[in-house]
């Protein structure tokens, strides 16, 4: 019997058809890979196999069984969810109760599997599993970063060994280390569990998956089939490492890892023909900053600084500190030693308190789902945002230019639980612009976009800071972003090289 | 689920029209009696007659106006109140709003029942004042549920962003704070409005506000107590009011606090 079988499925919102006449089989111990571009309706039906439909869809067609279960029925989905599918969902951070510890959240979920003699160590196995530090599990999801929650949200679907594994993103906040370990883990599964792996990366794909459906405007647009490499239980290849150079988008010029004069870097062709601004003077110098969290020190005196129409890179291990240093440049987070400067005029914290500078350096968070107001729609939000930019005396952009850019128009009414993963990282990006900001915090902003999507995004990022001179600091851990940046920083053990 | 709620809405509707028109309903005196003492429901007399003989029917027209005046008013002076207070003192914390949140505690302390008897004794029969009374004593609960609603949707990087920007506390207020803590208000406002409506009960129970003939759902229930096995009716179709009155402000308050994209549905079918 298939572990799930979808037959005909039709999913509609208000005024649109989300999934079109989708069918699909996943059979025990296969590992079924789902692609598509943002917005494709690829984790709508992730959510329909587990009998949840976001508010506002309706079954329109067909129907899903999951182990012979309807899970669209109350006893069904009481079958099905919890025991016998393990779920992770994009923006682990806010599936993750805020209120109790990492390792509380994973013994609840063995709570599912009873009779075990040790839960203890089952728990600290499925962290070891996904290389979460054992001292992690006595922290608070608040207290983790983006990548670390993830893992912690993917050792908790893990953990209670279910038949179906329904992954979404599951790798999307990861470095390269950490996403080859969670491939490996996600191939060592064995027969017992059935993975349904809903993923932008085509690298992870190929290497996991059995079988790889594409998605597209709601419909499934061809079966791979099986896939080239169908190596699933042997240890991948160590070709999931990819090459930086190698996978360069073709339009760009990867600058040398030193810092170089930001003016003089070639400009690309794609970029549009006007001078960069002029201005020469350093938009943003960081000097010293030391941060931390309790007692623990994340950044240990951190200088960076910023040129117009230059882009630094940021990278470096999960729970290294790179949103910290967003959040302290942003003026969100306040540090404990250090200095800011914009334009060479030091700024004090919070942001709010810094004048006509409040909107001058812009932070587009890592957990899209949190950063957005779920009672705003989006036109609202970027308005609010052109607002604030007009009261800091900036001309503020107009709302279709800005959803353009970011290659969304038409979404202006929607609400953030109505859009995709990959809408709602785009969105908060549009609102940062909106702002009109001179430096742009980008954290890991494209870290759940496919490749085109991705490569638009970034795109739109190299031709503003040619166009009108910012500064954009790209806080990544994929070597693709970062080789679009002029110069690389590496932050480890709380300093930046 | 829909169509419970849909007739429950329109229970409301009935039971508010019937309370605040009923003074000019053609039923007949509420204080002339009509027939002997707690006579069953018969022709002319749809819920039969009070402890003093007086048209049942009549008393309950009576006896809603001022009992829901007094706890819609008190209900909507102490949201005013609490979503002001609550949202500042949730918003910021200085000296100055610790300070307020201590003087609202401090009046929480304060035993409802004494508030309103102080306050009304002092001024009788003015129904203005039991308003007042009730209005005050409620304040403390309403403040407080709104503050922490509050501080709930202020941790929210939403809000941080917004806050970066140079956003204003009213700005903030107006467009992340009140959307995102409309259904704790809306839910804290209906419960608030029963105990209002209750309280409204008491006091016409006790004789406060305009004095013993005038007629209150509360009071009704007090008085026809006794006459339980002649005429059942006189005390059920009052209490039945308040308790159709309580039920169906739950249900409108719920349906008006769902906001979009909100609810999310379990198991759709």
């Amino acid at each position: 019997m298939n572990v799930v079988e979808v037959n005909g499925l039709g999913l509609h919102g208000a005024n649109r058809a989300v999934v079109t006449d989708v069918s699909l089989a996943l059979a025990p111990g296969r590992i079924l890979g789902l692609a598509g571009p943002s917005g494709a309706g690829k984790t709508s039906l992730a959510h329909a196999v587990i009998g949840y439909l976001r508010p506002g869809l309706t079954v329109a067609t067909g129907s899903v069984r999951v182990c012979g279960f309807d899970p669209f029925t109350a006893s069904g989905s009481r079958a099905v969810r919890g025991s016998r599918v393990g779920y992770l969902g994009q923006d682990p951070a806010s599936g993750l109760n805020p209120a109790r510890r990492i390792g509380s959240q994973l013994a609840e979920a063995l709570r599912r599997r009873p009779g075990l003699s040790d839960p203890r160590a089952t728990v600290a196995e499925a962290a070891e599993s996904v290389r979460l530090p054992a001292d992690l599990l006595r922290r608070y999801p608040h207290e983790l970063s983006g990548g670390q929650a993830q893992r912690a949200a993917l050792a908790a679907a893990l953990v209670g060994r279910p038949e179906l594994l329904i992954l979404d993103e599951p790798t999307s906040g990861l470095d390269v280390t950490l996403r080859r370990q969670v491939t490996e883990l996600l191939c060592g599964l064995g027969a017992g569990t059935s993975v349904l792996l809903v993923s932008h990366d085509t690298e992870v794909l190929r290497h996991v998956a059995h079988d790889v459906l594409r998605m597209a405007a709601g419909r499934l647009v061809a079966s791979a089939g099986p896939v080239a490499v169908p190596a699933p239980v042997t240890v991948p290849a160590p070709a999931v490492v990819p090459a930086p150079a190698a996978v360069s988008a073709p339009a760009t010029v990867p600058a040398p890892a030193v810092v170089p004069a930001p003016m003089t870097v070639s400009v690309p062709a794609a970029a549009c023909g006007s001078s960069p601004a002029s201005r020469s003077d350093t938009l943003l110098r960081a000097a010293g900053i030391v941060a931390g969290y309790g007692r623990a020190t994340v950044l240990d005196g951190v200088d960076l600084h910023v040129d117009p129409g230059q882009c630094v890179a940021v990278v470096g291990d999960s729970g290294s500190g790179k949103s910290t240093l967003g959040r302290c440049l942003a003026g969100l987070q306040a540090p404990w030693r250090g200095q800011i400067a914009v334009r060479g005029r030091a700024v004090p914290w919070p942001a709010g308190r810094r004048g006509a500078d409040r909107v001058a350096v812009c932070y587009v968070p890592q957990d899209s789902r949190s950063a957005l107001n779920p009672r705003e729609p989006v036109a609202v939000a970027l308005t609010r945002a052109g607002r604030a930019a007009s009261r800091a005396g900036r001309q503020a952009a107009d709302l279709a230019t800005l959803l353009d850019l970011v290659g969304l128009p038409g979404l202006k009414d929607r609400y953030p639980g109505q859009l995709s993963g990959g809408e709602r990282e785009r969105v908060n990006l549009a609102r940062a612009l909106a702002t009109c900001g001179d430096v742009l915090i980008c954290d890991e902003v494209t870290a759940s976009l496919d490749e085109q999507s991705e490569r638009s995004v970034l795109d739109t990022l190299d031709r503003l800071r040619h166009e009108l001179g910012l500064g954009i600091v790209l806080i990544t851990h994929s070597p693709v972003v970062a080789a679009r940046a002029d110069a690389t920083h590496h932050l480890a053990e709380g300093r930046l090289t | 689920m829909k169509s419970l709620r849909v007739g429950l809405i329109v229970l409301l509707t009935a039971v508010v029209v019937f309370g605040l028109l009923g003074p000019w309903l053609p039923v007949g005196s509420a204080t002339a009696p009509a027939g002997r003492p707690f006579a069953p429901p018969g022709p002319g007399h749809p819920f039969g007659t009070d402890f003093l003989g007086r048209d049942m029917l009549a008393r309950l027209a009576d006896g809603g106006r001022m009992m829901l005046l007094q706890a819609i008013g008190a209900t909507v002076a102490g949201s005013v109140v609490g979503i002001s207070v609550g949202t500042l003192t949730g918003l910021s914390t200085t000296p100055v709003t610790r300070v307020m949140l201590r003087v609202v505690d401090g009046l929480s302390a304060l035993p409802p029942l004494l508030v309103l008897l102080v306050l009304a004794t002092g001024t009788p029969g003015n129904e203005v004042v039991v308003a007042v009374a009730i209005a005050a004593v409620s304040i403390p609960f309403s403040v407080r549920a709104v503050h922490a609603a509050t501080r709930d949707v202020v941790r929210q990087p939403y809000v941080a962003i917004a806050r970066a920007r140079g956003d204003g506390p009213l700005r903030i207020v107006r467009y992340d704070v009140l959307p995102n803590i409309l259904e704790v208000v809306g839910a804290e406002a209906g419960i608030r409005f029963i105990a209002a409506a209750q309280f409204a009960a008491t006091a016409g129970f006790l004789g406060l506000g305009a004095s013993a003939p005038a007629a209150n759902w509360g009071r009704l229930v007090r008085e026809n107590l006794p006459g339980l096995d002649l005429n059942p009716a006189a005390l059920l179709v009052p209490a039945a009011l308040l308790v159709a009155l309580a039920v169906a402000v739950t249900a409108f308050v719920d349906r008006f606090a769902a906001g979009p994209a909100t609810l999310a549905r379990v198991v759709p079918r």
